[in-house]
């Protein structure tokens, strides 16, 4: 009696690269020697924290949330592009948030650095550095 | 340097895209802007900059200004006390000159009429 053929049904494969980060979070240590780096975060996509260098930094990673959905909102509501970054500046700091992923579930790698920098810090110049260790 | 002074100084920076100033309750000023730009949508972002620069100073209680990075443009949004001042510079390049521009102006501008 002849067999019947097997089939088997392969699930169709959905493969969406959402980023071309690592998936590793940057070194604390290599973001800590960066000119002018005073205290630094960084979290994961839920913005659960990664590593935290000072109370300081927990400080400033607690609003880094509220301030990353406001840029982002107000970016798209004015259509200017998808944010990557946010700064916000006083006579004596630097407070950055980069935003390294997008968000989207599942994605992978960190999903933001936030550096605090005194206010002589070239900040163009330290986020190519910071690029360069992703 | 009032209003349209200080816009006519930014515009002149050849650094800058465009340009415009909104009061504390988000009325828009004076400004220059380019033609890509929806200027219907100058209240919303006026509100948005402010509370973002409130959110930062839950933390950072002295802080004046905060620059925004897209894909396209960085924007800069500068307190000067009885004005937000909204800048937008579609050349990253030269987002460090509109800085310094930007700096200038706060340093001279007194409100018209304040």
């Amino acid at each position: 009696m002849e067999r019947p053929i097997e089939t088997r049904i392969q699930p169709p494969i959905n493969l969406t690269i959402v980023s071309t980060m690592k998936p590793e979070p940057v070194n604390p240590d290599a973001i800590a020697a960066l000119q002018g780096v005073k205290h630094s975060f960084q979290t994961d996509r839920n913005f659960q924290e990664i590593h935290c260098s000072s109370n300081a930094a927990a400080e400033l990673q607690e609003i880094a949330p509220t301030c990353l959905r406001l840029a982002s909102k107000l970016a798209a509501n004015a259509e200017l592009g998808t944010l990557y970054r946010m700064q916000a500046s006083s006579d004596h700091d630097h407070f950055i948030i980069l935003a390294l992923n997008p968000e989207v579930p599942n994605a992978p790698g960190p999903r933001l650095v936030g550096l605090h920098t005194d206010h002589t810090t070239d900040i163009d110049h330290l986020a190519v550095e910071l690029t360069s260790l992703l | 340097m009032g209003n349209n002074e200080l816009i006519q100084y930014l515009s002149r920076s050849g650094n800058i895209t465009g340009s415009f100033l909104v009061s504390p309750t988000c009325s828009y000023l004076a400004g220059d802007l380019p033609d890509f730009f929806d200027s219907t949508k100058i209240p919303a972002m006026a509100e948005d900059g402010y509370t973002a620069l409130e959110a930062i100073r839950t933390k950072i209680p002295d802080a004046k200004e905060i620059r925004i990075d897209t894909h396209l443009l960085a924007i800069f949004f500068r307190d000067l006390g009885r004005a937000l001042l909204i800048v937008l510079v579609n050349d990253l390049a030269k987002a460090n000159s509109a800085k310094i521009a930007i700096d200038v102006v706060a340093r001279r501008y007194l409100p018209e009429g304040g």
